[in-house]
């Protein structure tokens, strides 16, 4: 694909970037502001699009407090009372034993959560560790997965597989759970390095051979990870450039130590933070990858520079994702301070193709162009019809302009809000026709024009 | 005219809410046009026929009723109360009201204050509401109001008229999109068909000559009773069960076996009764403190032997089983069901009672639970160790087993404790019988358990002096489990002296155990030892002494909405994932509803045989207390 | 995206708006048909297949009837079809008289039966044989993959769902893929946009597909959005199109045959549906229970194939029909029968050169009381993959199976 690109007459956007100029610290100028455009960016991207007063506001933040909280460990007490509170609700549910449910919490969780970005990055170790329900058939271990991820989101990436390599749903969902020294399962081992890792073509069939050993024992009891030492296998080890007779812990400290391993997830962040398309041996993955490794690959010292960074304010940057259902979604109902049942929302989700908790494979959601089809498409469209037309929307007016019912403004100020490429002004005044000609009550003609914004390529992108 | 064009909707209904369906009436026989009920101008097969015989009564009745004016003050109500929707309503009321000259409660009591009546017809959507005024002239001037309103409100909104008159041999008919109106002197009939306004224009004029829902004899035997009883129905509902089935909407009556083992099992005989009889009746009561609905249809004591005899008993004279006082209200109760069945029997009739997969399901189960019962036949030999009747009991005080110096354990779904009570014919043979079982089963269990690596219960069972106790508990080997909350359930079994008791919470089922037997001779079919429920309530009819208590549902409302109180938390989870609410909208709307179920204080529900008759009495408690701030009075 | 699928995706989405809607259109759509038919139709001639799945083990000794054979009157003793009542196909086996509306297109070599299809080993299990036809015995493929999704993972792309189930139950394996995601289909209007019918926001759509676009994801985004538009038109158009003449029975079966007829007719670039009938597990009372399963299932394919024939479609879809297992030979102590082995397959659309295909497994030669089977079912996926998708069957069916030559000028 890269060769193809290069040959191009016009460079792709990513070649024509020095990495330490693109990752070096954005500071605003007076040509160059930290605006209500820029704080909207950030947190379709962050976290998920924003309702207007919450963006306002952030506006007049200074941006590195604006950055420096989304995923600050120092959360307020209030902020830590309502996830307490979210918990209970979430732990019922999760006895309850139907994981849709689950998902559809989750769901409710990012829309209303404080902190959205954690939910975010949450959701992208879902999709990175894969696991699902539909096979992981007892809703008390998903459950107790995405508290672990949750827990362990911003943290060094180490901890986190270390604890994903003990986690009961994730052992089930690859068959991992009964691992015997005479008969070492392969699969768990094969997904750490292909796809948690280090990414293929980093590491040999032997290798997999070799890690597989130092997995056998594994368990699960009374749904917890247990380990069974009669059928570990203690012998000598050779895999990567470990020789030695690795257990499970130590055998994921030197996968993690391994040079490849931080490069693997800057590329898979990037993907999910920048942009689809950046190769994963690009400069600009390398760079970061140091960076990573500096910190003991602590995500929210990546992330935050990520987000602080030139190149993220970029118009190159900006709309160079497809929005994968759940952001959008999340973000419109967000936006708009849409109440909307949810389970009805994870079956739309499902037929979009991302319903949390029910990946469609260990190797998560592929994301990027893969979104949208012709279904998914048409289904955005009705989707986005839908939300607004049966849901119960808040008091008050969604954007300034909805009290004075001027639909150009409307249009104009959802568009900033949810699209983050300028729509053509021709199509803003169609918009702008359409919401004024239609005759309906305002929240049936606010239904229509949403589910007409959706049929255009800027509502798709972020 | 603006008020005109926004409330065009909401004039239509208020019109129809205010003379049509008001919910409850009154019986004003004497005043009655020519004491015929409007039933006459309606067809005799006519399949639902509800009147209220005085609107001007009922409508005072609701205006002035304690309840109406509490679920007023509801917080979820209130606020609507001033919403554009109810203010829209009240502003079409208003011009209602302002172009025939009187308020609603007054134009109800003009217009229909010769009773209202709704029909249903067969066939698909044929509905006719009737009234009858006690002035011709009002009327005429309010029929002819509502179309040029109509009217009026269309022009101001660009459409047309939107009636149009008939000229039909009977008469002249407004024909709308939705349905038709016509009116003959005091008469007054809408209907969703012109043929069927058109009809009772006729029989209106040529007075009553057509066959007529009326005429039936067993409708006119049943008004005659009606007009001499004294505590006349608020409104009364005639069901023509022989038209009914012809319609073929209720299959359940026509059908001779079930396809569904436990409802037969609740409803078999009172299915069965109206699948053999040709009407129905239900009557209405309001009172201050109760609403209560009666249903009544014949019942012939021979028809209760033979297979419906398990649900009857023999010649109909099955009665409560009282193992357990019925008015046992100490225990925090929330729900007692006591009804005779004889199982045992039941199980002998099932080819009788079902089709043929339900009964193969039966066998089969029967196979799978004799293995249980060490090769005893599940039917006839354990379902037949029990004298006739069952005792359901709900208790609204679960008790926790997680112990109670962990406070996280009362996180969680609480459900309420489960019993059910019998009466062994032989203890003495069938008391271990049941231990084994017990321990059988709770083993079978435990194995599912330790599968999925779960906790597993600690079975405890012993011999005690007359029976036997069998206990269990989760057993939970690491206290860090405690961290998902725990049901409280237990499955215990007590038998002592005979008497089985099977629940959810080994100390309440002991405690159900050791209740000393009931003083009266007890349990057989002697109906003098069964606390008649009717006696205090409502005051309106005392069961005659040669009538038979069926069954008996009590729920005791508080009780229950306690529970859902401490359910609060799943409840509220359930509305936030169900409606996608914040949690402060989930936990206000949850809140609301469970002040509006505090309007209720409880629920009574019977059913009772006398030699002729099968009634159903259905009992809503009002609460008396008024909430501190509904004490003002209000007109709706 | 790559200068390579960014042609091809432009060349592909342009294909699919291709479609000739000529004769087809009333008046009022001319307009939309005359752009949708602006470039050379491509779409046209690449061959649908249809696969019906009768769930339950269908009884193919009471379908495809072996009246010829003595062994089954004496096996079916009170279910048997007497030998006057079935529909001969020969002097050896025929149809169940409930499958009488077959028999039109069964004359006209439109409609075969493949007999004895089945596998080694069987497994007489619901769930383990449906996953072995679904996966053609591809169970341990990591993910998991049905044969229908794997092939229409090597279907040339159309930029639209290349499978479709139609109704409502959960997708089933054999629609896995590794690249292709499966969709549902349980009524058209789900490929219509809610907004569409305002006239206002189809101004929008001609007005978004016009303004062009600088960045490469929007312009591809845009492209899709158009397609959308085309199909979703498509589908439109088709509805109001209304008139064909097949009257197409009530039954829910016949109506999600009538809903594939709509989207063919649409010319939707679907190459695969799939459609699930239910109630075949027939092990007490058969009859009548089975006859009307059989009757409501020919009266569907039947009204189907007519109204093929009626849009000149018939020759591009291939229905197939099976089921996941047989049953047993000798009837048992319920008036029904037991899970079996080998059953029959119905093909139609193509011609085919008989009525009865391949071989009846003996009646006497039985394995464990079921009838062997004479045809791997692998083999005749291999037939429909290379000979009716042009798809390379070998990595989908885990090795290479001899397509037999089913229907005339196969390849």
């Amino acid at each position: 694909m890269n060769v193809a690109m290069s040959s191009m007459r016009d460079s792709p956007w990513y070649d024509r970037w020095d990495p330490s100029d693109a990752w070096s610290v954005w500071e605003p100028s007076a040509a160059d502001r930290w605006d209500f455009m820029k704080v909207a960016h950030l947190h379709r991207r962050a976290g998920f699009a924003a309702p207007w007063d919450a963006v306002e506001q952030d506006a007049n933040r200074s941006h590195t407090d604006v950055i420096g909280s989304l995923l600050s460990p120092a959360r307020t007490e209030a902020t830590q009372q309502t996830f307490e509170a979210d918990k209970n609700t979430g732990q019922i549910l999760a006895t309850g034993g139907n994981s849709r449910q689950l998902a559809a919490w989750w769901l409710l969780r990012m829309v209303h959560a404080p902190e959205a970005a954690l939910e975010r990055l949450t959701l992208f170790w879902h999709g990175h560790f894969a696991t699902s329900a539909d096979k992981v058939a007892e809703t008390n271990l998903m459950w107790r997965q995405y508290l672990s991820l949750r827990k362990l989101a911003c943290g060094p990436f180490r901890d986190l597989v270390q604890e994903i390599s003990r986690d009961p749903a994730m052992l089930i969902y690859l068959d991992a759970r009964d691992s015997r020294k005479a008969k070492p399962n392969e699969n768990f081992a094969r997904e750490v390095l292909e796809l948690f890792c280090l990414g293929t073509g980093n590491y040999t069939e032997q290798d997999i051979r070799e890690l597989a050993r130092a997995f056998t024992g594994g368990g699960i009891r009374h749904g917890k990870f247990f380990e069974n030492k009669y059928q570990f296998d203690e012998g000598e080890k050779s895999f990567l450039n470990y020789r030695g007779p690795a257990n499970r812990e130590q055998a994921i400290d030197a996968i993690v130590d391994h040079a490849a391993c931080a490069q693997f997830i800057v590329w898979k962040l990037v993907r999910q933070y920048v942009a689809d398309d950046v190769p994963r041996d690009h400069p600009l993955i390398r760079h970061l990858a140091q960076t990573y490794r500096d910190s003991h690959m602590t995500t929210s010292v990546l992330l935050n520079k990520i987000w602080s960074s030139r190149l993220f304010f970029t118009d190159e940057c900006r709309g160079a994702r497809v929005q994968g259902p759940v952001e959008w979604c999340v973000g419109l109902l967000r936006t708009l301070r849409i109440s909307f049942p949810m389970e009805g929302l994870a079956e739309e989700l499902r037929l979009l193709g991302q319903l949390p908790l029910y990946p469609p494979s260990v190797k998560g959601w592929d994301g990027g162009l893969q979104w949208i089809d012709v279904r998914t498409a048409i289904l955005r469209s009705n989707l986005a019809h839908r939300l607004v037309r049966e849901g119960r929307m808040a008091e008050g007016s969604p954007v300034p302009s909805w009290a004075r019912k001027d639909w150009g403004g409307v249009v104009r100020e959802l568009a900033q809000l949810l699209c983050a490429q300028a729509i053509p002004e021709p199509i803003l005044d169609s918009l702008t026709k359409l919401a004024e000609q239609t005759n309906e009550d305002d929240q049936r003609r606010l239904a229509i024009l949403l589910g007409s914004m959706a049929t255009l390529p800027e509502f798709q992108v972020c | 005219m603006m008020t005109v064009g926004c409330c065009r909707l909401g004039l239509l209904v208020a019109w129809i809410l205010a003379n049509f369906v008001s919910p409850a009436i009154a019986l004003g026989l004497e005043q009655h046009a020519d004491d015929r009920s409007l039933a006459a101008y309606l067809p005799s097969d006519t399949v639902l026929y509800l009147e209220i015989s005085q609107p001007e009564a009922v409508v005072q009745k609701l205006v002035q009723h304690p309840t109406v004016a509490q679920a007023l003050e509801l917080d979820a109500v209130k606020p609507n109360l001033r919403g554009p929707q109810y203010l829209a309503f009240r502003a079409g009321l208003s011009l209602i009201e302002a172009s025939l000259g009187a308020e609603w409660p007054k134009l109800v009591a003009d217009l229909g204050g010769e009773g209202i009546a709704i029909a249903a017809l067969p066939g698909e959507n044929r509905f006719v509401a009737l009234l009858q005024a006690r002035d011709e002239a009002k009327l005429k001037k309010a029929a002819e109001a509502l179309l040029n309103l109509s009217a009026m409100d269309a022009k101001n909104n660009g459409r047309q008229t939107p009636w149009r008159i008939e000229e039909r041999e009977a008469g002249k008919i407004a024909v709308f999109d939705e349905f038709a109106m016509a009116r003959r002197g005091k008469i007054l009939a809408v209907a969703t068909r012109t043929e069927d306004a058109e009809y009772i224009l006729k029989s209106s004029s040529n007075h009553h000559a057509a066959k007529n829902l009326a005429e039936s004899p067993d409708f006119r035997s049943f008004y005659q009773e009606l007009r001499e009883d004294q505590g006349a129905p608020d409104s009364w509902l005639w069901i023509n069960l022989a038209s009914l089935r012809a319609t073929g909407t209720a299959p359940a009556l026509t059908r001779s076996v079930s396809d569904n083992a436990a409802a037969e099992l609740i409803f078999g005989g009172l299915l069965a009764s109206l699948g053999a009889n040709d009407w129905a009746l239900v009557k209405l009561f309001i009172h201050e403190t109760s609403i209560r609905l009666e249903g009544v249809t014949r019942f012939d004591s021979e028809f209760a032997v033979g297979r419906r005899e398990y649900w009857f008993g023999a010649n109909g004279q099955g009665t409560v089983p009282t193992w357990i006082p019925l008015g046992l209200q100490s225990d925090g109760m929330a729900m007692q069901l006591a009804t005779y069945r004889d199982l045992g029997q039941w199980w002998l009739s099932k080819e009788s009672l079902y089709t043929d997969s339900v009964v193969a399901e039966l066998v089969q189960a029967d196979s799978q639970l004799s293995t249980v019962f060490g090769g005893l036949d599940f039917g006839g030999e354990v379902l037949g160790a029990f004298q006739p009747g069952v005792q359901i009991l709900v208790s609204g005080q679960p008790s926790t087993i997680v112990d109670e110096s962990n406070p996280s354990s009362n996180r969680g779904l609480h459900i309420p404790g489960f019993a059910i009570v019998g009466q062994l014919r032989e203890p003495r043979q069938m008391t271990r019988r049941f231990k084994v079982a017990f321990q059988s089963v709770l083993g079978f269990v435990n194995l599912g358990l330790a599968q999925n690596g779960l906790p597993q219960y600690d079975v405890d069972t012993r011999t005690i002096e007359n029976g036997c106790e069998c206990i269990s508990r989760i057993w939970i080997e690491d206290d860090a489990d405690l961290e998902s909350p725990v049901y409280s359930f237990s499955p215990s079994l007590v038998i002592k002296d005979g008497r089985f008791v099977l629940g959810s919470d080994a100390a309440w089922v002991k405690k159900l155990a050791d209740l000393p037997k009931p003083t009266t001779t007890g349990s057989d079919t002697n109906s003098d030892a069964v606390a008649d429920p009717s006696n205090d309530k409502g005051g309106a009819s005392t069961a005659p002494t040669d009538s038979h208590l069926n069954t008996h549902l009590n729920l005791d409302w508080q009780v229950i909405v306690n529970l859902l109180r401490l359910n609060r938390d799943a409840l509220v989870a359930q509305n936030m994932i169900e409606n996608g609410n914040s949690r402060e909208t989930a936990g206000r709307e949850v809140d609301h509803l469970l002040q509006a179920l505090e309007l209720v204080d409880g629920v009574d529900v019977t059913i009772d045989t006398t030699p002729h008759h099968l009634r159903t009495r259905l009992e809503l408690l009002l609460s008396r207390d008024l909430p501190p701030h509904g004490s003002e009075q209000r007109q709706p | 995206m790559n200068s390579y699928s960014r042609r091809k995706f432009i060349a592909t989405s342009g294909a699919a708006t291709a479609l000739s809607m000529s004769g087809v259109l009333p008046q009022v759509l001319s307009q939309t048909a005359a752009k949708l038919s602006e470039t050379k139709d491509m779409r046209r001639g690449e061959r649908v297949l249809v696969v019906l799945q009768l769930s339950g083990g269908n009884d193919s000794l009471n379908t495809l009837i072996p009246y010829g054979d003595d062994g089954y009157y004496q096996n079916r003793f009170t279910l048997a079809v007497g030998r006057e009542q079935v529909l001969k196909l020969g002097d050896y086996c025929g149809l169940h008289p409930e499958l009488r509306p077959l028999l039109a297109s069964v004359e006209n070599r439109r409609t075969a039966f493949v007999q004895g299809v089945g596998y080694p080993n069987p497994n007489r299990s619901h769930f383990e044989s449906l996953d072995l036809w679904h996966t053609a015995h591809q169970m341990q493929a990591k993910p998991l993959r049905g044969w229908l999704g794997a092939a229409a993972d090597r279907l040339p792309e159309s930029g639209f769902t290349p499978l479709l189930q139609i109704g409502n139950e959960p997708i089933p394996v054999s629609l896995l893929g590794e690249r292709v995601i499966p969709a549902t289909l349980d009524a058209p209007e789900s490929f219509q946009r809610s907004v569409d019918k305002i006239a206002t926001a189809s101004e929008l759509r001609r007005l978004d597909a016009s303004v062009p676009r600088d960045s490469k994801l929007l312009s591809r985004l845009q492209r899709t959005n158009e397609t959308a538009d085309q199909i979703s038109a498509r589908l439109r158009a088709a509805a109001l199109s209304a008139p064909r003449s097949t009257v197409w029975p009530t039954t829910n079966l016949a109506q999600k045959f009538k809903q594939v007829a709509d989207l063919i007719a649409a010319d939707l670039p679907t190459r695969i549906y799939h459609l699930t009938f239910g109630g075949f597990d027939t092990h007490s009372n058969q009859e009548p229970a089975h006859g009307t399963l059989l009757s409501e299932w020919a009266n569907a394919v039947a009204a189907f194939l007519r109204d093929l024939d009626e849009q000149g479609q018939a020759e591009r879809v291939l229905l197939l029909t099976f089921s996941e297992f047989g049953r047993r030979l000798r009837e048992n102590a319920s008036r029904g029968t037991d899970h079996g082995a080998a059953g029959v397959v119905q093909l139609s659309g193509p011609e085919f050169p008989m009525p009865l295909l391949g071989k009846y497994p003996s009646l006497t030669d039985l394995d464990e009381g079921d009838l062997k089977y004479t045809m791997d079912y692998r083999e005749l996926y291999a037939s429909v993959l290379e000979n009716w998708l042009s798809v390379d069957s070998a990595e989908i069916l885990g090795g290479r199976f001899t397509p037999p030559n089913l229907w005339i000028n196969s390849k």
